[in-house]
């Protein structure tokens, strides 16, 4: 009796264990694989996804790469442009001081020339006027007599004997 | 006297040289010149003889008082008829300058005027005389004055030759210079 209750026990229990497995077959056939595999699914999808995201990212990388490489060189030409000017800016302003110097040169030689011409005409007006009736008045009074004139007139005399002939 | 009036007036004089050469010397002609300064220096004859209201007859009356006067040749009694005839008894001056200017071009005469500050001797007028005729290979004729502008010195001029040795000339030279 006692062996035919283990019997029926262990019947029991091995139908139990059966029907519990297969209620958890059919439970994990009917919901839990579903959902395993739709979880799959979500995840492949979700793989998919990253996937394109990650290929876009890259392209996005790629793009930002090729910008910044244009932006760099925009840049560099900006710079190269900037310095191109400074260099034209610096020039032009050497070359503002050297004409404001040779300007300045010029002026104060325009002065000098000036004041010089001043002089000269001042030595040419009133000078020269001066000294000449002076000399004339001195002369005339050196050759006033006869001998004084006389020693010019024989200077001539002699002069015009030997090319008269 | 303009240009056309004094190419009309040599005209007159050429002509009148070459048809009597032989009434005219050194001394005529310088009589003539003289005529012709007297004419200038007493500009109202010119007057006259310009004046159209003027009978020919008298014009030519009073220059042949003047011609007698000054001693001329009877070709100039021509000449004045000539130049009445003509109508250009106005150019009788400018005709007698010219008369003498060609007399002495022909007779390759040149007049100088001998210049000097102080009085020269005859002597000294002559050399000069000889240096000029040597210099110009013409015959000189010349007449003396002194100016005491020269200072000392002598000038010789002609109406285109100037030869210069005086002192005021050396002095204006040497403030030309300086004022340079």
């Amino acid at each position: 009796m006692i062996l035919n209750e283990q019997v029926i026990g262990s019947v029991f229990r091995i139908l139990n264990t059966a029907a519990i497995v297969g209620a958890l077959w059919y439970i994990f056939k009917n919901y839990v694989l579903d959902m395993i595999t739709q979880l799959m699914r979500a995840k492949q999808r979700e793989l998919a996804d990253l996937s394109d995201h990650a290929r876009l990212v890259t392209e996005r990388v790629t793009s930002l790469s090729a910008e910044i490489n244009q932006d760099q060189q925009f840049f560099d030409g900006m710079r190269d442009r900037i310095e191109q000017w400074q260099r034209v800016a610096q020039h032009q302003v050497m070359h503002r001081q050297r004409e404001q110097l040779l300007r300045e040169q010029y002026v104060r030689e325009q002065y000098v020339r000036r004041a010089d011409h001043l002089k000269s005409l001042h030595v040419t007006r009133q000078v020269v006027p001066q000294v000449a009736a002076s000399m004339y008045q001195q002369l005339s009074e050196v050759f006033a007599n006869e001998q004084s004139g006389k020693k010019i007139i024989d200077k001539v005399v002699v002069f015009m004997k030997v090319h008269r002939s | 006297m303009n240009r056309e009036a004094s190419l009309i007036a040599k005209k007159y004089a050429q002509a009148l040289l070459n048809l009597y050469d032989d009434q005219f010397d050194l001394a005529v002609v310088q009589q003539c010149r003289a005529l012709a300064t007297h004419l200038q220096s007493h500009p109202h004859i010119g007057f006259f003889l310009r004046m159209s209201a003027l009978d020919d007859t008298v014009k030519q009356e009073a220059l042949c008082t003047l011609y007698l006067q000054f001693e001329l040749p009877p070709a100039i009694d021509l000449l004045i008829k000539v130049l009445s005839a003509h109508k250009r008894i106005y150019l009788c001056q400018d005709v007698l300058c010219a008369i003498y200017e060609d007399y002495l071009e022909r007779h390759g005469i040149l007049e100088f005027k001998i210049i000097s500050a102080h009085a020269l001797s005859q002597s000294d007028v002559q050399v000069m005389q000889q240096f000029l005729a040597h210099n110009t290979g013409q015959t000189i004729i010349y007449t003396s004055h002194i100016d005491r502008a020269l200072i000392a010195g002598v000038r010789l001029i002609s109406q285109n030759i100037l030869w210069q040795y005086s002192i005021a000339n050396q002095l204006r030279r040497v403030m030309s210079v300086v004022a340079e």
